[in-house]
């Protein structure tokens, strides 16, 4: 039987890392390192599941998606802000792609929204299938939401 | 030969005059006249009273008025029979042969004890045809007897299977009928076998040995399967297993298969488990190591052949079937599971080879199962006459069996068909066994059959015929180690002398050293196999450090590392380099030098935990004395989620799983990155050490403005963390080394860390620095401002402010806000000439990014102050007082703030705060219902 591909997008490894030790006999992962490189592999590629950061960081400027020049402007033409209001929430604007380049994916974010239930009522609305784990959710629960997201 | 014929005639006679016995029967007198009724009355009594003589005048009175009465001269007879004269007996009974079953019965014995094998037969044969319904037990006793003695054994041996089945039915058959009944029919059995017995037992046997062989094997179990107990039906059990060894032996199925370790028992259990999970990857891995650990254990083979099949690999399950089957001959469930793996796979085009492994166990195994199998792959072959003997064989020796009704049918539909009489099913043979090969093969057998003495004496005799032959050396071995294990070893010995590259061998050897407390010997035995086998150099570091060798078994386990690349042990490698390697550096002396600093430090700290345990403040009183200490101590909070919990602590929970499945490989890579501390960069910290960073930096930023922050000890939401962690430090120091309670601390720390503290964590950076924003503190501000000497004497300036009710929750000190509120609405105040001022108007918006939906709290601040403005202006500040404050304070908030244009308006200064969801929505609840 074959294990179900689950896309990693995120800044760094620890994803990926952490997902295949404890989640490599369930999900076969792959790892995409930003918006456009998830983009690319979902495309050329059939995943089952998207597992997504929010807070891309160490993400280069180049690499952040999203529109930098109206942001600038919203942050009073600081570049420095904007670039950091666009990394921390990169996530965000790599599901709206996703969605915009039409892959209805189910996408599990790596995000706490427990207290910020408004802003998620939106998001799942405008983005679905979609889901959350928090910060603190270890891989069997990580497991546990992408086998639901895969099911439903 | 014939004595036991003999005794049977006796008790047979004495039961058929029991059985005849005279009685007054009114059938019987009806064709007697008054007076010969007298007579016959009279020769009763004397003949009941033993008054032979008498009796017989009184039935010669009888006979002369009446010459063909049946029972008359059949008591004549008797009579005579009585005193000994047989042939006078013999002739009376011939007269009446005919009307009376007794008299022929009575012939026939008169017959059998004669050795008339000839009449006796047609005495008997004619008694059976005469009886057309019900058999009679004497009669088809006398007939066996009768063909026993007329030489045809295959007759007698089908009657007395008869005879058995019908006395297996009938309540009416004596018990000591059925004794006398049990030794003739082992009698004639061994007659049967002796027939072949000059022949070499190894040498391959003829179609006719084979047909008795199996004849023989499979009424000898109908008659040891039943509830009958007798000296003869006991020595029919010794019987049937020399039977069965010996042609377990001739067909090569005594096995060598070995039993398994209790690490490779745990370990089979396990993969069963997972397979039963559904788990199947993971079922294959572990059934690998199994194999590697226990590869003569057929139990190892025979899951990794079931896993395989359940993974659709043929191939390999086809394979690992053959290798089970190979140490077990005669386990069913191998030979089952490769038979139905070759007959449904493959279309039936392998129903052959399916054929031949199960010939031979329906020949040695008594099983329901393979014999309808067998049965049916003949005749699905075409196999015809086999398979109608096999399916009538079914249905005698399993009448409730489960596949009864498809025997009934079959043999219903071939006995239609069949027009010769079945003849014997065909039997592999082994060929070209000689005595010393005969000889092992048997004590094979005895051995799968659990019988240890004749194993070990058949073993001793192969070693005694072949002293070079090292199976049989091995074999010896194995039956010795628990009663002579120095003779085993002198087995062991000598096979290794012959061959020198016998690993199982040599680390038999060594155990056996081991058992007899030579470690010296043991020690040397594994270095010399390590010399071939570098691997085994892992085996002799855990033997060295097992005696307390630690330095050597470094060493040992050193070469194991640089010597070998394989991937045998490598688990095992793991497990052992983490117990002895860390260990390396220490000496008893840092130990006691080390408890000496800690007592003194103990002293110390006891003086000081006082101040330290209640002292100091805890972060909210930092913040609430310290609001602008806000950002740099959310940032570390947000640090501490972010870089020590996330991907780290979060693990703990499937790290606990793991070992309580004994995996310890997810413990190890915990245990790396918890202990992992350098007095560098803190990326490259262990997570703990991190914690403690993260812990310490808050303390400095206490200290910075001016206050001791007690966190470890004082602070309610990180003290009860701080404490997890400690015990975390405990735990992760002994990963490497499990007990069965560590799963249980790995979870309890869990639920301290990753559960409970995370979320008061994050309540703490939610509750703290929240304002609730409306129009009243614009309103306050914008009142602050007017009472400014500036605007003095000037008309009161007019403010519009455009508010929601409810407030907005936004992240910012109050005072941070008052501050930008104030300098921006004097900003937007301005001279309008002639002492006026401009209107103002705020209007406080709550906005939602289109994307991320982040809800922010925009207060648009408008003015129709002439004048150029820009939002560079507010970064330079270089104009009006406080503008540059202001960008900070907003900048400090996480807000932004812009200049904009607005319609009426000369422009609008809009700052954007961060909306916090209500403060209700600090988490106490479950969480919500997601997608």
């Amino acid at each position: 039987m074959s294990l179900s591909r689950v896309l990693v997008v995120e800044d760094g490894f620890e994803y990926i890392n952490r997902s295949q030790q404890w989640m490599g006999d369930f999900f076969m992962f792959e790892r995409a390192g930003s918006g456009i490189e998830a983009l690319t592999l979902l495309r050329d590629g059939e995943f089952e599941a998207v597992y997504l950061d929010m807070n891309f960081h160490r993400s280069p400027e180049d690499e952040l998606l999203g529109d930098l020049e109206s942001i600038c402007a919203r942050f009073g033409g600081d570049r420095r802000r904007a670039i950091d209001f666009l990394s921390i929430h990169q996530g965000a604007y790599i599901l709206a792609a996703i969605r915009g380049a039409g892959f209805m994916t189910p996408v599990l974010f790596s995000y706490d929204f427990e207290s910020e239930t408004n802003r998620w009522d939106q998001l799942s609305a405008k983005y679905g299938p979609v889901d959350w784990v928090g910060d603190n959710a270890g891989p069997d629960k990580v497991r546990e939401a992408l086998a639901n997201l895969i099911s439903d | 030969m014939l004595g036991p014929l003999i005794k049977a005639a006796t008790i047979t006679s004495l039961i058929l005059s029991c059985s005849a016995a005279y009685s007054q029967d009114e059938l019987v007198e009806a064709s007697l006249s008054s007076s010969e009724v007298d007579w016959y009355r009279a020769g009763g009594e004397a003949f009941e009273d033993g008054r032979y003589d008498e009796a017989q005048t009184h039935f010669w009175r009888v006979f002369l008025t009446n010459p063909n009465h049946p029972q008359n001269l059949y008591y004549l007879g008797e009579s005579y029979l009585r005193v000994g004269e047989d042939d006078q007996a013999f002739e009376w009974y011939a007269k009446c042969v005919h009307l009376y079953e007794p008299c022929g019965l009575a012939l026939g014995e008169i017959q059998l004890n004669r050795e008339d094998w000839q009449r006796a037969l047609l005495t008997y044969e004619r008694l059976s045809s005469e009886r057309s319904n019900a058999a009679s037990p004497n009669i088809m006793f006398g007939l066996a007897r009768a063909q026993l003695g007329a030489g045809d054994l295959g007759a007698a041996f089908d009657t007395a299977g008869r005879l058995h089945s019908l006395t297996g039915e009938s309540p009416n058959i004596s018990e000591t009928f059925i004794v006398t009944l049990s030794d003739f029919y082992l009698e004639l059995t061994e007659r049967r076998l002796d027939e072949f017995s000059s022949l070499n037992p190894w040498e391959p046997v003829s179609p006719s040995h084979q047909l008795v062989l199996q004849e023989s094997i499979s009424s000898l179990r109908e008659w040891c399967g039943g509830t009958l107990q007798n000296p003869a039906v006991i020595k029919m059990g010794d019987l049937l297993l020399r039977l069965e060894v010996e042609a377990s032996a001739r067909l090569g199925l005594g096995g060598n298969s070995e039993p398994m370790e209790p690490q490779a028992r745990e370990l089979l259990r396990e993969v069963e488990s997972l397979i039963s999970d559904g788990q199947l990857e993971l079922a294959k891995e572990k059934s690998e190591m199994l194999i590697d650990i226990a590869p003569r254990a057929a139990e190892a083979w025979g899951v990794w052949a079931a896993l395989n099949e359940t993974l659709n690999n043929l191939v390999q399950a086809e394979a690992a079937y053959g290798r089970a089957l190979s140490l077990e001959p005669q386990n069913a469930k191998w030979a089952m599971g490769l038979v139905l793996l070759l007959t449904e796979e493959y279309g039936g085009r392998r129903n052959s080879e399916a054929v031949e492994i199960l010939a031979p166990l329906a020949i040695v195994q008594s099983s329901s199962i393979i014999h309808s199998k067998y049965a049916s792959l003949l005749q699905g072959l075409g196999r015809f006459d086999e398979a109608l003997s096999l399916w009538t064989e079914y249905l005698r020796r399993w009448p409730d069996g489960a596949d009864v009704a498809l025997a009934r049918r079959e043999v219903d539909a071939l006995s239609r068909v069949m027009v010769d009489a079945p003849m014997g099913v065909g039997v592999q043979v082994a060929v070209d066994l000689g005595e010393p090969e005969w000889s092992y093969q048997l004590s094979l057998a005895y051995l799968a059959k659990g019988r240890l003495i004749e194993a070990l004496e058949w073993a001793e005799t192969t070693v005694e015929l072949e002293p070079d032959w090292v199976a049989a050396l091995n074999h010896l071995a194995e039956l010795l180690f628990t009663e002579n294990p120095r003779r085993a070893l002198e087995m062991l010995h000598r096979s290794l002398a012959l061959v020198d590259t016998q690993e199982r061998v040599s680390l038999r050897i060594s155990e056996t050293y081991k058992d007899l407390r030579e470690f010296d010997e043991a020690l040397n035995q594994i270095r010399t196999l390590a010399s071939r086998l570098p691997e085994h150099n892992l085996t002799l570091s855990i033997m060295l450090d097992e005696q307390g060798y630690r330095a050597e078994a470094i060493d040992a386990l050193r070469l194991y590392q640089s010597d070998y690349s394989g991937p045998r042990f490598r688990q095992q490698a793991l497990a052992h380099s983490a117990r002895i390697q860390p260990f390396e550096s220490t000496s008893s002396r840092a130990w006691l030098l080390l408890a000496i600093i800690s007592s003194s430090l103990f002293v110390f700290g006891a003086i000081r935990y006082r101040w330290k345990r209640f002292g100091g403040v805890v972060i909210e009183e930092l913040l609430e004395a310290h609001p602008r200490s806000y950002s740099e101590v959310a940032s570390v909070l947000s640090a501490m989620r972010h870089e020590v919990i996330k991907h780290n602590t979060t693990v703990l929970p499937v790290v606990a799983d793991s070992l309580e499945r004994g995996e310890l490989g997810g413990a190890l890579d915990a245990q790396g990155w918890l202990l992992n501390t350098t007095d560098s960069e803190k990326e490259e910290a262990g997570v703990l050490a991190l914690w403690d960073q993260y812990v310490r930096d808050l303390e400095e930023i206490g200290s910075r403005f001016g206050t001791r922050l007690n966190i470890k000890w004082k602070d309610p939401v990180l003290a009860p963390m701080c404490q997890g962690f400690e015990k975390l430090n405990v735990y992760a120091r002994i990963l490497h080394k499990p007990t069965k309670t560590t799963p249980h601390f790995l979870r309890e720390i869990n639920q301290i860390i990753n559960v409970n503290g995370y979320r008061e964590l994050g309540n703490l950076l939610r509750r703290i620095s929240i304002f609730e924003l409306d129009g009243n503190v614009i309103r306050e501000s914008w009142a602050r401002v007017c009472r400014e000497p500036t605007f003095d004497g000037m008309l009161t300036p007019q403010i519009t402010v455009v508010a929601p009710r409810k407030p907005f929750p936004v992240r910012i000190i109050k005072d941070d806000l008052v501050d930008i509120l104030t300098n921006l609405l004097r900003n937007a105040l301005g001279p309008a000439g002639f002492g006026a001022v401009s209107p103002v108007r705020v209007e406080l918006v709550l906005e939602s990014d289109p994307i991320t939906f982040i809800s922010t709290a925009a207060i648009r601040i408008l003015d129709r102050r002439e004048g150029t403005f820009n939002v560079e202006m507010i970064r330079g500040r270089s104009i009006e007082r406080g503008l540059g404050l202001v960008y900070d304070r907003v900048v400090r908030a996480g807000g932004s703030i812009s200049v904009e244009e607005a319609s009426g308006w000369n422009k609008a200064v809009v700052v954007r705060l961060t909306v916090v969801e209500s403060v209700d929505n600090i988490d106490v609840s479950p969480r919500k219902e997601r997608v």
